[in-house]
């Protein structure tokens, strides 16, 4: 049987997704078997082919995160929110409670450590105004919650997506 | 089953037949079936308002959603409390919460131990399908423990219900409408830390989710990794179950046992949040006082010097220049150590307890109302659940029972009773009280007799005295007396009415009244009482603020005591002062008397008010440490156990009289628990008694023979 192709996307998270994803160890190697690990933060690859799997972790903050899920949503038979930045929202979406200009001079004017002493107009792309999670701006075919997820559930769904297998329920979305 | 009948009402709930009693909620059928309906806002306890719609069920007819919280079950009606429908509508009631206001679960300390987070798993809301409402909501930090966020609240009111239902402050309330609604405290005139709180805490025990929190340990540790032990309170004389959560040696959280006897899940802020001891972890061992400071030392050293000192001829010849004083906090068996000690190995030495001097000043009056081995011929405070109206005589119940004020606070509120607070100072129950009299101290027995005198010249009582009994209460006619007092002749008249309509008074007060009203104002009180009552049990209920104090009393104390507050030091060459935990301390009046005892010896648990000029220190366990006996003030006979994770210590008050027993070359009749256990059998069969049964110490009726005092008096003893 074909291996089914995977690719992995890193948006306004932590990067603990993948973190956890990592935690599989040696059973990367199990999961090579059935998936082929193309475009992911941890390989060099960074914009994804065609693939059957994507998991995207992280929420939309900027308009480089939605440029990069959207192209995830159109490469990806099955778009997968991985962990509960991109589900929820999360610890980044604290930002929704302060106006974005306040946010970005604490950052870029007013912190101790900046350089720069204004806020950068080139390479750092534009906040949008509030964090949202994924399914607000693409559909979404599955869910795996968690901060972060289990190195366990994250094979256990890769290995069940890679089978052909969706989770059973109708996921009514409500931006589409 | 029984036949049904008008009282029942039989429903087919999830395809199964039941028949419960008319008015019961659909909830409590499927309970009583075992069958578990998902629920947030209801708390048994607590009134049910359907708040959340967690709960909602299936019912036909009416063939639509109602919440089994507080929907009757209805005769002939069908329910199904678990369809595909009602997990698709739960799901999205769960989204609901989660997009109204801003919880996220990661940034919570109540994550893993959250009901709202519990309902979401248990409703596999992998994510939130409507649009997060985000708003700006205030924290409220102003108050020394308790911490309300309101970005984490779901509104459910269990925390207002609390405050209302079980405590009966009435402090938590909730303002405005809908979505912007916000819990508030005293219709959010002033934060909460400036409210009418009583800080009880019992809204942090309820609050299902991170909103309302104690500010010092709700970070401290998750709840799941802090290790619970259920025991008896040593706060007070009550004897409230409790839940104690600790972590490294820290006590992180009290909740109140939802099934123990006495408080039924309430208790105070004492309880809740002050355990200073244990959370410093403050151990240390036995010191002796060198060139004026304290230095380390050993037990078997400081029994030497103690055996030292009490080998001199003053001492010899007179033993009562020796006193053993006790916390009436700890537990029996350390009492009847303490007394042992003094009476064997100290050779008749003094014995009492810190409020020795009220059961002594009971004893006295109540005469042979007060048999030995069993408690005053009292109502007592558990009469507080009938009594209709309640005279609190220099008594803070906030402070002396909390969890009694709770309940008395609720029966006020319901109009079941009334209250007579009688205070040279307002107490915070003042604003439910009836009548208020600001009676100066020293005037309570004249008071009481004023009482009296207006409420035998009632009709009704008018044949129950002789000329010469009515020509002695005319003395005390309020008009006569009120100077005496500090309360108006009118403002007496008016009380004394309210007395005269009550059905069931109840006479409430403790060591405050013999403080400043004296022996007289006892007597009079209980002249007074037995006037009101004049057969059976006296409406009275005497509140002593000991874990033990009850069963202290039962034991008594050597007929020479010594009473902290009044004593001469002169008279007293070596004193040993069991304190514990001392978490309420000694009136200062004790403190300067105790600055002048030539050698004192405190066996205490940490660093203390007595550090600055004990002679000797001897380690002892802290409270939570500790196993053994209490006796509520209603008698009832409790077990403490010891505290998971909280440090014993090395020192005891056993280990210490065995190394005095054998440095003074006397005998100790027991030198352990079981020992104690035996010898309290022996002094008081009530207590065994009524621990082998687990059950209480009987108040007796009054013996035949018993004479209350008929007229009041008016010296102050």
């Amino acid at each position: 049987m074909a291996r089914k192709k995977l690719a992995t996307a890193w948006l306004c998270g932590c990067s603990g997704c993948h973190m956890s994803f990592l935690d599989l160890d040696e059973g990367l190697f199990d999961l090579t078997e059935k998936v082929e690990i193309t475009a992911t933060p941890i390989a060099d690859l960074k914009e994804p082919p065609e693939v059957d799997i994507a998991l995207i972790e992280g929420g939309v903050c900027n308009e480089e995160n939605l440029r990069v899920l959207k192209l995830f949503r159109e490469r990806a038979k099955v778009l997968v929110s991985l962990g509960d930045c991109a589900g929820f929202g999360c610890v980044p979406m604290l930002r929704n409670f302060f106006d974005k200009q306040d946010v970005l001079d604490r950052a870029y004017v007013e912190a101790e450590s900046t350089a720069l002493g204004k806020e950068p107009d080139e390479e750092v792309p534009k906040l949008l105004e509030k964090v949202e999670p994924i399914h607000h701006f693409v559909k979404v075919d599955a869910f795996i919650p968690g901060c972060p997820p289990e190195a366990s559930a994250i094979r256990t769904a890769i290995e069940e997506l890679a089978a052909g297998r969706l989770p059973e329920g109708k996921i009514d979305l409500q931006y589409e | 089953m029984s036949a049904p009948h008008d009282g029942t009402v039989k429903l087919t709930i999830d395809g199964r037949e039941v028949e419960v009693p008319r008015g019961t909620t659909i909830l409590t059928a499927a309970r009583r079936a075992g069958i578990e309906i998902p629920t947030l806002c209801h708390l048994d306890g607590l009134c049910d308002v359907g708040a959340c719609r967690v709960c909602l069920v299936e019912v036909q007819p009416p063939g639509r959603l109602l919440p089994a919280c507080t929907t009757p079950a209805a005769a002939g009606s069908t329910v199904k409390t678990d369809t595909e429908a009602l997990r698709t509508t739960r799901r999205q009631i769960i989204e609901l919460l989660f997009s109204e206001r801003n919880h996220i679960c990661p940034f919570c300390p109540r994550a893993g131990s959250c009901e709202l987070q519990d309902l979401g798993y248990r409703f596999q809301m992998d994510h939130v399908r409507y649009a997060y409402l985000h708003p700006t909501l205030p924290t409220d930090l102003s108050h020394p423990h308790i911490g309300m966020d309101h970005n984490r609240c779901v509104l459910c009111g269990r925390c207002v219900r609390a405050c209302n239902d079980l405590v009966g402050a009435g402090t938590l309330q909730v303002s405005c409408r809908g979505g912007k609604s916000l819990i508030v405290a005293d219709a959010a005139v002033p934060p909460l830390g400036e409210s009418s709180c009583i800080s009880c805490g019992t809204c942090v025990q309820v609050c299902p989710t991170g909103a309302i929190y104690d500010k010092r340990t709700v970070h401290w540790a998750r709840r799941w990794i802090r290790r619970e032990t259920t025991t008896t309170c040593p706060r007070c004389g009550l004897g409230c179950r409790v839940v104690i959560e600790v972590q490294s040696g820290r006590v992180l959280a009290t909740r109140g046992d939802w099934e123990g006897p006495a408080n039924g899940g309430r208790i105070c802020g004492r309880a809740r949040f002050e355990w200073p001891r244990a959370a410093a972890g403050a151990h240390r061992g036995p010191l002796a006082r060198v060139a004026g400071k304290l230095d380390p030392t050993d037990m078997a050293s400081i029994a030497r010097d103690c055996a030292a000192r009490l080998r001199t001829t003053r001492v010899v010849s007179d033993p009562r220049r020796v006193a053993v004083v006790v916390s009436p906090s700890l537990p029996m068996e350390i009492i009847a150590a303490a007394r042992a000690l003094a009476e064997e190995s100290l050779g008749g030495a003094r014995f009492d307890t810190t409020d020795g001097a009220f059961h002594r000043a009971l004893r006295e009056v109540y005469g042979s109302a007060f048999a030995p081995g069993s408690r005053p011929a009292e109502m007592g405070i558990e009469h507080l659940a009938e009594a209709d109206l309640v005279v609190a005589i220099d008594i803070d119940l906030d402070d002396e029972a909390p969890v009694a004020g709770m309940k008395l606070r609720r029966r006020l509120l319901d109009h079941e009773a009334i209250l007579i607070e009688v205070a040279a100072t307002p107490t915070r129950m003042v604003d439910l009280a009836k009548a208020i009299l600001p009676v100066q101290t020293g005037g309570e027995a004249a008071l009481l007799a004023a009482w009296h005198a207006e409420l035998a010249a009632r009709p009704s009582m008018r044949d129950r005295f002789d000329e010469a009994a009515r020509s002695a209460l005319s003395a005390f006619a309020p008009d006569r007396i009120a100077a005496r007092t500090g309360v108006s002749a009118g403002a007496i008249i008016e009380s004394a009415r309210l007395i005269g309509a009550a059905r069931s008074p109840l006479f409430v007060f403790g060591e405050g009244l013999l403080r400043s009203g004296g022996l007289a104002a006892l007597r009079n009180l209980l002249a007074l009482a037995r006037l009101l009552a004049p057969a059976g049990r006296v409406p009275l209920a005497s509140v002593a603020g000991g874990a033990s104090s009850a069963g202290a009393a039962l034991l008594g104390t050597s007929t020479v005591g010594l009473d902290l507050v009044r004593f001469e030091p002169h008279e007293i060459d070596v004193l040993f002062l069991f304190l514990g935990d001392n978490v309420r301390g000694l009136p200062a009046a004790a403190i300067a008397n105790l600055r002048a005892i030539p050698f004192l010896v405190a066996l205490e648990s940490g660093p203390g008010e007595l550090d600055g000029f004990a002679h000797r220190i001897v380690p002892v366990p802290h409270d939570l440490a500790r196993e053994g006996t209490l006796i509520a003030i209603d008698g009832r006979v409790q077990t403490i156990e010891p505290v998971a994770g909280i440090r014993r210590g090395s020192g005891d008050e056993f280990k210490f009289i065995a190394a005095l027993a054998d440095a003074i070359g006397r005998g100790m009749p027991f030198r352990d628990a079981a020992g104690a256990r035996a010898s309290i059998a022996a002094l008081a069969p009530a207590i065994e008694a009524a621990r082998r049964d687990a059950a209480r110490i009987l108040t007796p009726d009054p013996p035949s023979d018993w004479v209350a005092p008929a007229l009041p008096v008016m010296e102050k003893a």
